[in-house]
């Protein structure tokens, strides 16, 4: 009998497995990224193919009204990220040891921005931000207030997970030996942490490249992130330009997360690597 | 390695104490794992907690570190109350199953671990960690990783590293349990021969492994469904257990249901089916337990003896295993390996040295 979910699947039947998941693959993922690598160097298109080849677009991106965009992204995903991987990673620790009660609320006040469509945070913000005494509208604050707002659950998310993970006798032992709490917590536990922080930073800076509908409702002149400069134009028909700077985005969002992990494998690839050998 | 800091060990020699345990209660939520404990560890003895899961030993080990917070009772370390301390203001050293070697560190920081979180001098926090890896025969690792080690090599890093804050009491959490058999007899004698080597510590010892608590400890406590039900020097507990558990769970024995007839010439005299046998004390008449060691019955020894089926031979390289049936009761014979040993079905005498067959009550 063949079974498709046991692990006892029959050569066909695997095959046709991988098959149909290398198609979505590429119908779903791929395809549309190899096609907008290829409009990003158009001259015209056309017919099936680009024709007319040209790094046009590219320098326009580059020094063109969009050049401030890159900055722009680059910046606020940092900040933003950087504070919510702060903020998560003390918000995680510090209800590890609470009463479920308190896990459960502490949790929901994280996770609740991501339950809400980001337009509707953006939204929230504008109008709790517009009057005094808190008047952030038209800075860009604002912009890293609302990319922190959606980001921080997946960065809280991401070392709740970790935390969960870590065997707790690593850190009995060290307390045990007379480590005290902040001397445990910088030589043991945010060591041992270390590839859940670099995944959270990761997770939570490649969500604030991506971010739109929020930022749109609330960036101010001067602060345009790369999202809404493609938006703004493919929305006039500047196809061909908004796809280099898509080529631009994507490029950019791999180098800095490439970068985190190389750190992030210095810092705690080893403790990985332990755990797993056992 | 001196073992122990002079000052410490005076005081520690003045009040002679190492643990106590006195009425000590732990709960998680409202389920009790711990109930009115009470227990003394002398100073620079070793006593190994033992019991099947959930009876209590690990939670007992963790009272006492400061990992769980006594509901009622009170934890002592050389006669200083700790019940309320935190686990770094107790001067423990901890070694557990899983070694916990820190994996970010390399073997000479993971032992000097604790000498650093006590701000202890770099230069003096280097030497120390390297005596007690010399101590440990492990001097050759300090620059590895601990991935770079083997399970053994961890597990002395892991005891380097417990030793080198001087500890007052060295608490084993069941330590060689991941070890395979033979490191595992190594390291238990490692460990009595650093016990030798630093006869003040006090060493509270957790496992699931009777062998490794008979080898190694002094007295032996054993645990059930959270209480203490017998504690007393390993030799005494193993010859004499005061019940029918503490026989069961320490070692194998042959529990045959007799009834006490009388005593005669200090032995008690006892019928098993139709044998009149002779057992240690036992006063009054009844319904008993006569205990015996596999290893204490003698195959075809008639004196003191009574006729079994042999149901089952087993060789074992050393030894032969034999089971018995007589009567209703099944019995277990282990002898030295056997030239010629019975067949299935046969029937064969077994007998017994009195002064190896206490008597318990049937409870």
């Amino acid at each position: 009998m063949t079974t498709l979910f046991a692990g006892r699947e029959t050569r066909p039947v695997r095959f046709a497995l991988w098959g149909a998941a290398w198609l979505l693959l590429l119908v779903f993922y791929a395809g549309p990224l190899l096609l907008i690598v290829l409009a990003s160097f158009a001259g015209q298109w056309n017919g099936a193919l680009p024709s007319h080849l040209t790094w046009r677009h590219y320098g326009q991106a580059l020094t063109g009204d969009q050049a401030g965009s890159l900055w722009a992204s680059l910046a606020t995903g940092m900040i933003a990220s950087t504070a919510a991987l702060a903020l998560g990673t003390t918000a995680a620790l510090a209800l590890r040891g609470a009463r479920p009660a308190w896990q459960r609320i502490g949790s929901l006040a994280f996770y609740l921005p991501s339950a809400v469509p980001t337009v509707s945070v953006g939204l929230g913000l504008l109008v709790a931000y517009s009057r005094r005494p808190v008047l952030l509208n038209g800075t860009v604050a604002i912009v890293v207030l609302a990319h922190l707002a959606i980001v921080s659950a997946f960065a809280f998310g991401a070392v709740q997970a970790g935390l969960a993970r870590l065997p707790p006798e690593y850190e009995d032992v060290a307390a045990g030996l007379g480590a005290r709490r902040f001397y445990l917590l910088r030589r043991v536990t945010l060591p041992l942490l270390a590839p859940y922080l670099g995944a959270a930073f990761n997770l939570a800076f490649a969500l604030s490249m991506g971010e739109l509908a929020a930022t749109i409702m609330v960036y101010p002149p001067g602060w345009v992130t790369m999202p809404i400069s493609i938006f703004a134009l493919t929305d006039r028909g500047d196809t061909f330009e908004g796809a280099a700077l898509t080529v631009i985005l994507a490029a950019a969002t791999l180098l800095v997360l490439g970068g985190v992990a190389r750190v992030v494998a210095r810092a705690g690839g080893r403790a990985r690597k332990d755990r797993r050998a056992r | 390695m001196d073992g122990m800091d002079g000052p410490r060990a005076a005081a520690r020699a003045e009040t002679g104490a190492g643990i106590g345990f006195a009425g000590v209660t732990v709960a998680y939520g409202g389920a009790v794992a711990l109930a009115d404990f009470t227990l003394d560890v002398r100073r620079g003895e070793i006593l190994a907690l033992i019991g099947p899961s959930g009876s209590g030993k690990t939670t007992a080990l963790r009272a006492l570190a400061g990992f769980a917070l006594p509901v009622a009772g009170r934890v002592t370390i050389a006669g200083r109350d700790v019940t309320g301390l935190a686990p770094a203001a107790r001067g423990i050293g901890m070694v557990v199953q899983s070694y916990a070697l820190f994996p970010h560190m390399r073997v000479a920081e993971n032992v000097a671990f604790g000498l650093a979180a006590r701000g202890v001098a770099k230069a003096e926090q280097r030497a120390r960690a390297l005596a007690c890896l010399r101590l440990v025969g492990v001097e050759g690792l300090a620059e590895r990783l601990p991935r770079q080690l083997s399970g053994g090599q961890q597990q002395r890093v892991a005891i380097a590293r417990a030793l080198a804050i001087r500890p007052e009491v060295l608490l084993l959490d069941e330590p060689f349990s991941a070890l395979d058999a033979q490191i595992r007899r190594a390291m238990v004698e490692e460990v009595g021969r650093l016990h030798a080597a630093m006869p003040e510590l006090t060493i509270l010892h957790v496992t699931h492994d009777q062998t490794e608590a008979l080898s190694l400890a002094h007295r032996i406590g054993i645990l059930r469904g959270g209480r203490l039900e017998a504690a007393g020097e390993s030799r005494a507990l193993y010859q004499t257990p005061p019940t029918r558990f503490a026989a069961e769970f320490l070692g194998r024995a042959n529990l045959l249901p007799v009834e006490v007839l009388g005593v005669e010439n200090g032995a008690a005299m006892v019928r098993f089916g139709t044998a009149v046998l002779r057992a240690r004390g036992g006063a009054g008449r009844g319904r008993r337990l006569l205990c015996v060691r596999p290893h204490a019955l003698r195959l075809h020894q008639a004196e003191n003896g009574f006729a079994a089926r042999v149901d089952g031979v087993r060789w074992q390289g050393e030894t032969h295993a034999l089971d018995l049936v007589a009567g209703d009761t099944r019995v277990h014979l282990t002898s030295s390996a056997l030239r010629e040993p019975p067949r299935p079905g046969t029937m064969v005498t077994v007998g017994f040295d009195p002064a190896d067959a206490p008597l318990l009550d049937d409870a």
